[in-house]
């Protein structure tokens, strides 16, 4: 599994910052950083949009996900526009974070990445009623549609068990594959599970365990 | 950097001179509209309302507001308010979309391309002989009756001595992402530097920020056409989270940066056809963008 970093101090983080997005002040506050300010939307070189924002930062980042709200009021809190009812943005689902957050990101990774693709859309979706990048869909569909691109069956029983595989010991290629073909791991599924255990956390996958059992 | 001019050259790109090319369409647009309305019901009264009527209209973010009042005794497009907002509705849904807003009926037309794209008609019908207080039909919300007036919007607006400051207050709040409704705005500039208008421009700008930082909880505003009947509360206090923050980081971005980091410069500003014209390629181009989720 990914390791964790010493998180810099907020300062350092300042200065990474500052050049970039002159309008994110830093703060810290009970452990966490705070990023509060205006948010320049980019389109390449192009700023096309603001928006008003407040990012927690915890010390688990980048495994751990910032918390991310948009304060302006732009963005109405319903699920249909990927935000929670206490604000909170919903940028991607758990188990893809390691795509969009690999275990090298800084916070400009975030902000640059994630975070202006998330306020990108939002603008696009207000301007064209689409969304550009596509969405996914909500709760356990939207973890199943990562699983069936990753798995190429939509199958939630075999897409549990490859979690289960994922979190379990080091998989062998004479196992008999998970995902019931009757094939050895080696010959079926087993380099889709070594190319993310290192990536994803065990609460990541958890998550989507819990997601895919609901009914 | 003198500040005061600073200020006034931002307010003069976003103010309209009175020949300017989109002023001349929106009054063919008015033009247009009003023609319609009175081929459908003869002697119907239709007024500028909105920013052109307050002149508090600004480049970045503008559309046409138009009443459409019927006299007292004028039945001919119905006995009830929602009879007069349905046959308006009619009338004019023959030659454009129209969506119902609360009180209006917005019309939609024109490509993405043009910095506006709507017009709105509000239906109403004078109380009086006096042309003064008129009903409105409201959609879609409980009370659906609303009393008011256009002189008196207009005027405590365009009368204030503030219309500078409201111009550059809606310019901010625009592009600072504050989701704020425009009329609960004004009002709040006018309550706010009432006691101020000998100020400076930067000096009131930062007094409405200092307020709206530090008083979040007194923010209140009263609609002058109606103050017992219409509560602006509910609009006001939607809009309050933004404000606050907004004025917060935006006295924290003055001090630290100046004022150029918030209404930017004048090589800063881009037509809107290199904004979408960015946009589109950029979602053309992104590989692997993050596609939102929610639980």
């Amino acid at each position: 599994m990914s390791s964790r970093r010493q998180p810099p101090n907020v300062d350092e983080l300042r200065n990474l910052i500052q050049k970039r997005y002159p309008q994110l002040f830093v703060d810290r506050n009970n452990g966490q950083y705070v990023i509060r300010g205006r948010f320049p939307v980019r389109a390449e070189k192009v700023v096309v949009d603001y928006y008003l924002v407040e990012v927690f930062v915890g010390n688990g980042f980048p495994l751990v996900t910032p918390v991310a709200r948009e304060v302006g009021g732009r963005i109405p809190r319903i699920a249909d526009r990927h935000v929670y009812g206490d604000g909170a943005l919903c940028l991607f689902s758990p188990l893809e974070r390691w795509k969009h957050l690999p275990d090298s990101s800084t916070i400009l990774t975030y902000l640059d990445g994630p975070l202006n693709d998330y306020f990108f859309s939002q603008t696009y979706f207000e301007k064209y009623g689409d969304w550009p990048f596509g969405e996914r869909g909500h709760g356990k569909a939207g973890v199943m549609e990562y699983l069936a691109e990753v798995l190429g069956t939509d199958d939630p029983n075999v897409a549990i068990r490859f979690l289960e595989c994922l979190k379990g010991r080091d998989p062998k290629g004479h196992w008999l594959c998970f995902c019931g073909s009757g094939k050895k791991m080696r010959k079926c599924h087993l380099e889709r599970v070594i190319a993310l255990r290192e990536k994803v956390t065990v609460e990541e996958i958890n998550h989507a365990i819990y997601m895919l059992t609901l009914t | 950097m003198n500040i005061e001019q600073y200020l006034k050259d931002v307010l003069s790109i976003q103010t309209f001179s009175n020949d300017d090319p989109e002023l001349v369409v929106l009054r063919e647009k008015r033009k247009e509209v009003e023609n319609i309305l009175r081929d459908a019901f003869p002697g119907v009264t239709i007024r500028y309302a909105g920013s052109y009527a307050k002149n508090t209209m600004i480049r970045v973010c503008h559309d046409l507001d138009l009443a459409c009042y019927f006299d007292h005794e004028d039945k001919q497009a119905g006995d009830s308010l929602e009879e007069i907002r349905n046959s308006v509705d009619t009338a004019l849904s023959k030659y454009f979309t129209v969506s119902p807003k609360t009180s209006a009926l917005r019309l939609e037309e024109g490509s993405p391309s043009k910095q506006y794209t709507h017009v709105d008609v509000v239906p109403g019908r004078f109380i009086n002989g006096d042309r003064g207080d008129v009903f409105l039909y409201q959609h879609g919300v409980e009370k659906c009756r609303l009393m008011t007036n256009l002189d008196t919007h207009i005027q405590t607006i365009r009368d204030s001595g503030l219309t500078d400051v409201i111009q550059l207050a809606k310019y901010w709040a625009n592009i600072s992402g504050i989701q704020v409704k425009t009329f609960v705005l004004e009002l709040l500039v006018v309550k706010i530097l009432g006691p101020h208008k000998s100020k400076s421009l930067s000096q009131k700008l930062k007094i409405f920020w200092e307020y709206l930082r530090d008083n979040l909880a007194e923010l209140s505003v009263d609609d002058p056409a109606n103050p017992e009947g219409n509560d602006l509360m509910p609009i006001l206090d939607k809009a309050k989270e933004g404000l606050n923050f907004g004025a917060t980081m935006t006295l924290q971005t003055i001090q630290a940066f100046g004022w150029e980091q918030v209404f930017g410069s004048r090589e800063s500003e881009i037509p809107e056809s290199v904004r979408l014209d960015a946009i589109n390629s950029f979602a053309r181009s992104r590989i692997d963008g993050t596609k939102p989720w929610s639980e």
